[in-house]
């Protein structure tokens, strides 16, 4: 009870709002019309719905107006007027304006029944691409014939009456010429009304390529049983090449749609009879299709020995495209596990070896690691891959052990983007541990997985394998940069002295810039260097140094050698 | 042996090169002209002329609806080029290995679907496609004709990351390991690193001119509504036109979002609400917008200030921290933290391997039309100045017949897909 009291106050609080505001409205139908127009374009979403809120006050006779204000292009400014009508096509195609959107449909129909210019007509019919409904088919189904305007009548009824379009489609296909037919045509596809299937065949083996296109991809969608004939004899013809009617992709899209309408036999068929005329490069995509279609109409276990046979073949596109459909199906990896140990080559266990990548299922981790003993590279090289997806940071120890039995390209490379995949923090000292016993190269590529890591933890790690030599000492010396600190400043500085080796200098310079710079006062760290290089009267060696450091006494040391320096030593300052 | 068999056949491998090495017999580096993968580019105006000679390929065939910009890029191209003003008659070329669209938007979707089905690999510029739908066409085609696809923007694995001064790998381990939290907003912003660009607009009330000599105009509208021919409406013009592109977010949008749908691990997926704060839109003409605020259901959201309005926003903000411009952050030592976590997992970068060994590229159709569905999501909330809600799975809008229309827009004929 007490509710109901409320909710009356409210209403005749509301009431006795709006009143005045109606009362003192007095401008008339134009002043408003001409008022709401200026208001245009609305600046936000607020402004906008309050826009429409007033065009929709102003009724027919106001919308009328506004209406009566659009214009063929190039005789006069209307830009506002098709901004209003536009807007409101908009706004009454959101739901709950059932009722505004069908007064307005209304009063467009009628419009489209007064106007002749074209463009005009076609702005218009593009506001029922809104809020075309059943109401729009009596007005625009005579334009179907128009040759300016059924493409866009055609659109305004295809999505405003879906279950009877076809019908008003393929009665316009009788009378219709050229464009109009393919228009026509199209849009019965689109239907995928099967009823008019018969209409559309009488249409084919027109001479005109475009029309036979058109007629083919319909027949081939819309899967009427009669059709079959027509598609296989026009891929037949065209020797199952590809070709403007594009022949042989419409029969192969009748086999898909002879899946979904469960005729897996005719869909079979199909696919086999494409399969086998499909030889060349240039119909490796046909090939491929008929492969896949083929599969579609197994589940998705059944399909995998259907996919096993394309992988016999000699043609990486073909097979991979068994591997890719089976990617995109998510296929259970079990059926493949014989397939992958009696592959007919290598390359195709590698092919299967991504595919289990791909599919990144825990239970193949122990067959994929198996391959990482191949004796084919490739394989290994795709296993690594495989298994650093697979296993993820588990994969380390298998690929600590890899780089350490295969220390050499492409396994090399292959183990280390597989390391920088799974090492996290807690795995690098299992790295540095592996840097007493492995060989040269791997320790290499341990060191710069190490590095990567940027911890300044294993900076010493990293330094200690300098005074091994050979690659390992090329490795730390170039990555060093990237664990080093202010704290390792001294023990930089000593490494770098004795250097001879202008690509070592260039790294142990930067190692020095980032060790300066990672400083808390970079300045007690520059006149670090600059006693460290007094001492050793090298100040000279270290001008690059100085020159990325930057700063007073960088600049001040680097200026003074310039001065003091030969011709050699002011060439690396003019050079800083 | 044709030159297509001989390089489907060349695939099985780098054992029949080590057998006597190319390089043996042309030098460092050499590789025969008839063991190149080819193409042709199918729009050579601006992108098409200015970006897509240099990319990789063997250039074969040219084609443009203008018969000055076919003319110029021939010249540019040399002898043994062929030229072309139908692609349609390109599609059809023995020689022509790998297709790049290079053309307005408006035919993106449907040159790629003729491509894949006509056997051509597809690199296509961005936009992807004009429309959600055209979108789920492209990955149709291009799936059952076993076709490899690649949309060119690349800062999902190559290149510094606009306003971030690092690759977007960095950012991606981060929010893979957890170290910002879940929910996540992204702010595309020029605060944060990304401006858009809003001068691509269209002009208004343009008078019907005569179509020049040099152009086909009925060829460069396509599948595009006829509307009388103004030079204002074509060539570098047509980003301001919703029937061709959608301003500075249809050109732009995908650079600035694939990345960030990468990071936040949606290739799969799409947002389910979107919101615009634009001014009222023209029927035919691109106008600007202010805000475009993308929502997904486990709550991450990613904001397009365009307006540069938030002055302190994050470029990606979390529960646990915030990087901003320049890798910044309030998480201390982020940048070394980034390096001491796993990288994400490898991405082909090359196309024409892709192409060889016939694994998908790192930016192909799938994930690519789902950053385009952002781009294209966007397109129709401002053009229909409303909050529209999305289905990720059925890539429909709910209960929105208007915006449902614009999904599958009817082509002019005789183009369809």
């Amino acid at each position: 009870m007490i509710q109901t009291k409320y909710f009356s106050l409210v209403l005749l609080a509301l009431w006795l709002f709006s009143v005045p505001n109606r009362a003192q409205d007095n401008r008339t139908l134009d002043t408003k019309v001409a008022d709401l127009l200026a208001r245009i374009p609305a600046e936000n979403e607020q402004d906008l719905l309050k826009q429409m809120e007033q065009m929709l006050q102003l009724e027919e006779a106001g919308q009328q107006k506004i209406l009566d204000l659009v214009i063929p292009p190039g005789t006069g400014d209307d830009t506002q007027a098709r901004m209003a009508v536009e807007s409101l096509s908009r706004h009454v195609s959101q739901p709950g304006m059932e009722l505004q959107k069908s007064n307005w449909e209304s009063l467009i129909l009628k419009e489209i029944g007064k106007r002749s210019d074209p463009q005009v007509l076609s702005f218009l019919m593009a506001q029922l691409y809104y809020i075309g409904s059943e109401a729009s088919v009596q007005v625009l189904t005579p334009y179907l014939g128009d040759p300016q305007l059924h493409d866009p009548a055609i659109r305004v009824l295809r999505d405003a009456v879906p279950g009877k379009a076809a019908d008003i489609f393929a009665r316009e296909l009788e009378n219709s010429t050229d464009r109009i037919t393919i228009a026509l045509v199209n849009a019965i596809k689109e239907t995928g009304n099967r009823e008019h299937a018969a209409a559309v065949a009488q249409l084919a083996g027109s001479d005109s390529p475009e029309l036979q296109r058109s007629v083919l991809a319909c027949l081939a969608q819309l899967g009427h049983p009669d059709s079959y004939k027509i598609l296989s004899a026009a891929a037949s013809a065209s020797k199952y090449m590809p070709e403007p009617t594009n022949a042989t992709g419409s029969l192969l899209v009748y086999a898909e749609t002879m899946a979904r309408q469960q005729n897996p036999e005719l869909s079979l068929k199909i696919c086999k009879q494409v399969g086998k005329k499909c030889k060349t490069a240039e119909q490796a995509h046909f090939k491929s299709r008929a492969l896949t279609t083929g599969a579609g109409n197994f589940d998705v276990e059944e399909a995998v020995p259907y996919l096993a046979k394309a992988l016999q073949s000699d043609d990486r596109s073909y097979r991979m495209a068994a591997i890719n459909y089976a990617i995109a199906q998510d296929s259970p990896v079990e059926p493949w596990y014989p397939i992958l140990e009696s592959a007919k080559s290598n390359e195709v266990r590698v092919e299967i070896l991504y595919l289990f990548g791909q599919l990144n299922r825990q239970r193949t981790a122990t067959l994929v690691t198996s391959y990482l003993n191949d004796p084919d590279p490739r394989v290994r090289e795709q296993a690594l891959r495989s298994i650093a997806l697979i296993r993820k940071d588990d994969a380390v120890p298998h690929l600590v052990k890899h780089l350490v039995d295969y220390p050499a390209p492409p396994d090399t490379e292959g183990a280390k983007a597989a390391l920088l995949q799974s090492v996290n923090k807690e795995l690098i000292p299992m790295l540095v541990y592996q840097l007493e016993e492995a060989p040269d190269e791997a320790r290499a590529v341990l060191i710069e997985v190490i590095a990567e890591k940027r911890d300044p933890a294993y900076f010493q790690a990293i330094y200690d394998q300098i005074s091994e030599g050979g690659k390992a000492r090329s490795a730390s010396i170039a990555h060093l940069f990237k664990v080093a600190t202010h704290e390792h400043l001294e023990v930089l500085m000593q490494l770098f002295d004795p250097l001879e080796d202008e690509e070592e200098q260039a790294h142990l310079e930067q190692a020095l810039v980032e060790s300066i710079l990672s400083s808390p006062d970079k300045t007690a760290s520059v006149l670090a260097l600059l006693s460290h290089a007094s001492e050793k009267s090298n100040t000279s060696r270290y001008i690059g140094v100085l020159s990325a450091v930057g700063g007073k006494e960088a600049l001040e040391a680097v200026y003074a050698e310039y001065l003091n320096g030969d011709e050699a030593v002011k060439q690396r300052t003019m050079e800083g | 042996m044709e030159r297509r068999d001989f390089l489907r056949k060349s695939l099985l491998g780098a054992a029949a090169f080590t057998i006597v090495p190319r390089h043996v017999l042309g030098g460092p580096g050499f590789i025969a002209p008839s063991d190149q993968i080819t193409k042709a580019i199918i729009g050579v105006g601006g992108i098409g002329y200015n970006h897509h000679f240099e990319r990789e390929g063997r250039l074969v065939a040219v084609c443009d609806v203008d018969k000055q910009h076919l003319e110029r890029a021939m010249a540019k191209a040399g002898q043994g080029v062929k030229g072309y003003s139908d692609f349609r008659e390109v599609l059809l070329q023995k020689d022509v290995d790998v297709v790049h669209v290079a053309t307005p938007p408006h035919w993106h979707g449907l040159i790629s679907v003729m491509a894949a089905e006509a056997g051509k690999d597809i690199w296509c510029e961005k936009p992807m496609t004009r429309t959600i739908g055209e979108g789920k066409r492209v990955i149709e085609a291009v799936r059952r004709n076993g076709r490899m696809f690649r949309l060119n923007t690349w800062f999902r694995f190559r290149g510094g990351f606009y306003g971030m001064g690092v690759t977007v790998a960095p950012l991606k381990k981060l929010i893979e390991n957890d170290v910002l939290g879940w929910p996540l907003k992204v702010t595309v912003s020029g605060i944060t690193g990304f401006d858009w660009k809003f001068y691509w607009s269209g002009d208004t009330n343009l008078a019907p001119q005569p179509v020049p000599e040099h152009l086909d105009y009925n060829m460069w509208l396509g599948p595009a509504p006829l509307k009388p021919y103004h030079p204002l409406r074509v060539h570098s013009k047509f980003r301001g036109f919703w029937d061709y592109d959608g301003g500075g977010l249809g050109d732009m949008g995908q650079h600035y979002l694939d990345p960030v749908q990468y990071m936040l691990n949606k290739d799969h997926t799409s947002p389910i609400k979107v919101e615009v704060d634009a001014p009222q839109q023209h029927p035919d003409a691109v106008g600007s917008w202010r805000r475009i605020t993308y929502s997904y259901e486990d709550g991450c959201q990613i904001i397009l200030d365009g307006e540069n309005r938030d002055k302190e926003a994050a470029y990606i903000e979390g529960p646990k921290g915030k990087i901003y411009r320049g890798f910044r952050s309030d998480i201390p030592n982020i940048q070394k933290l980034a390096a001491s976590l796993p990288d994400p997992a490898p991405q082909i970068t090359s196309f024409h391997d892709s192409v060889r060994t016939r694994q998908k590229f790192a930016l192909n159709e799938e994930n690519g039309h789902r950053s385009c569905t952002m781009v294209n999501m966007g397109v129709a909330a401002v053009r229909l100045g409303r909050t529209l809600h999305f289905d990720p799975v059925k890539q429909e809008f709910i209960n929105d017949e208007g915006a449902n229309r614009l999904l599958y827009p009817a082509m002019r004929s005789p183009w369809n897909m």
